[in-house]
């Protein structure tokens, strides 16, 4: 079923698609690939995004289905369908809290996210399988959707570069990053080599930046070859590969989709037209929950 | 003829292959070959950082996916950011050198330009390059 949502990457209503990630639907702009909803597959919709056409099999009765799945767990208020030849835990409802996360002898657990929180009251796991909170890093490869901390917001970066050849919208994003407590500090820089240059000597000396914010379209190195380049230093140095940020003035094509995905971690999001600094702010924001949900705390 | 190591960045395997055997030929720097601008500055960002820079870069100007520009862009950003000396790089295309492509050699330093003939031979060609690297490789020796 074609269908439009709002993108915050590109700045306005364009069509979604949608697919299977484990038991997971994952909706995404079709333009830029920017996530933009995740939720629970009811085995009519796993049928049909699998491109299946069969009828649903047998249903397992509730009384064995709780029998089979939680024995001596909290009491189930709503049990939906179930096919019995699913190898992964069935789907189900209920009311009880989400299962605890296992307790870590090292680290501490890390906080539930807005996604984690949607997901959790969704499952159900057998006492002996992994915390369902384990695999939802992996339900979108390269497309973390996680927004962190106590108030709904993101998690404050140590350190962000934002490289953009106009003085004017470079010091809007530092200045909005900072006012929204998105980083605790912002490193502008005018053109892409002097971005390189910054960003190697930072990385030797062990504080690269959590998020690189590159317009597109700059004199010199322009933002598409500065993170190619940038890529292939982290190769080199043997770094975690830095989240990007584009900024682009156009909307996303098939070209600079792939660069996207050739980039990862890599996000886009086109600038507000009409220089409405507000709207471009709460757009960062939308976009840097899905973008940087896997840096360092 | 110089020591160390040499990058030879080129997406034509043959050509490369056939220029590290001439080169080979004689006793020479070790050649490195890279199919890819970012295989390039991967490859110099891994020799910069353990302080063993290559003596002389060759680069075709149309790599992919990172062009030749870029890339040796990218390798002056990485000698400025650790405080090296600029590489020499030694570029080649086919095309004649153009004032524009004059003034990114001059603003970039240590650059120089050699036009290859498109109608040659890949053997033939591959002579000719190794032969105007030898040439440079003394010349710098000698500096």
């Amino acid at each position: 079923m074609a269908t439009t949502r709002y993108c915050p990457g590109c700045g306005q209503d364009v069509p979604v698609e949608q697919a299977l990630e484990g038991d997971y639907i994952l909706t995404a702009c079709t333009l830029c690939g920017l996530g933009l909803g995740l939720k629970v597959a009811s085995a009519e919709e796993q049928r049909r995004l699998k491109g299946l056409s069969t009828p649903p099999p047998a249903i397992m009765s509730t009384t064995a289905l709780q029998q089979a799945i939680a024995p001596g767990g909290p009491a189930l208020a709503r049990v939906g369908v179930v096919r019995r030849e699913m190898a992964v835990p069935p789907i189900v409802e209920r009311t009880a809290p989400p299962p605890e996360r296992p307790a870590s002898a090292s680290t501490p657990p890390p906080a539930i996210t807005q996604t984690q929180a949607m997901i959790a009251p969704l499952l159900i796991t057998p006492p002996s399988a992994p915390a369902p909170i384990e695999s939802v890093e992996t339900l979108t490869p390269g497309d973390s959707i996680e927004a962190d901390s106590g108030d709904g917001g993101v998690r404050a970066m140590r350190r962000v570069v934002v490289v953009e050849d106009s003085t004017f919208l470079r010091e809007v994003t530092r200045d909005l990053l900072l006012e929204k407590k998105l980083a605790r500090e912002v490193v502008d820089l005018p053109d892409g080599n002097t971005f390189l240059e910054d960003f190697v000597r930072s990385a030797a000396a062990g504080h690269k930046p959590d998020l690189v914010v590159l317009d597109v379209r700059m004199p010199g190195m322009d933002g598409r070859e500065a993170a190619l380049a940038m890529r292939a230093i982290e190769a080199g140095f043997g770094l975690k590969r830095t989240p990007i940020l584009f900024f682009s003035g156009v909307l996303c094509d098939e070209p600079f989709k792939a660069l996207l995905a050739e980039l990862k971690n890599a996000k886009y999001i086109r600038k507000a037209e009409g220089g409405d600094v507000k709207e471009l702010g709460e757009r960062i924001v939308a976009v840097l929950e899905r973008l940087v949900g896997d840096r360092p705390a | 003829m110089a020591e160390g190591r040499m990058l030879l960045a080129d997406a034509d395997t043959k050509l490369g292959e056939r220029t590290i055997e001439a080169l080979r030929a004689e006793a020479g720097p070790e050649v490195v070959w890279c199919d890819s601008g970012t295989k390039l500055v991967s490859v110099y960002a891994r020799l910069a950082k353990a302080r063993k820079p290559p003596v002389l870069s060759v680069l075709e100007v149309g790599l992919g996916p990172l062009d030749g520009r870029a890339a040796a862009q990218a390798m002056r950003a990485i000698e400025k950011g650790l405080g090296q000396p600029p590489v020499p790089i030694l570029f080649y295309t086919t095309a004649p050198a153009d004032d524009e492509l004059r003034g990114f050699l001059s603003r970039l330093g240590r650059a120089v330009h050699l036009q290859k003939a498109a109608d040659l031979p890949t053997e033939e060609l591959a002579k000719r390059l190794a032969i105007a690297v030898k040439r440079l490789l003394a010349k710098l020796g000698g500096a």
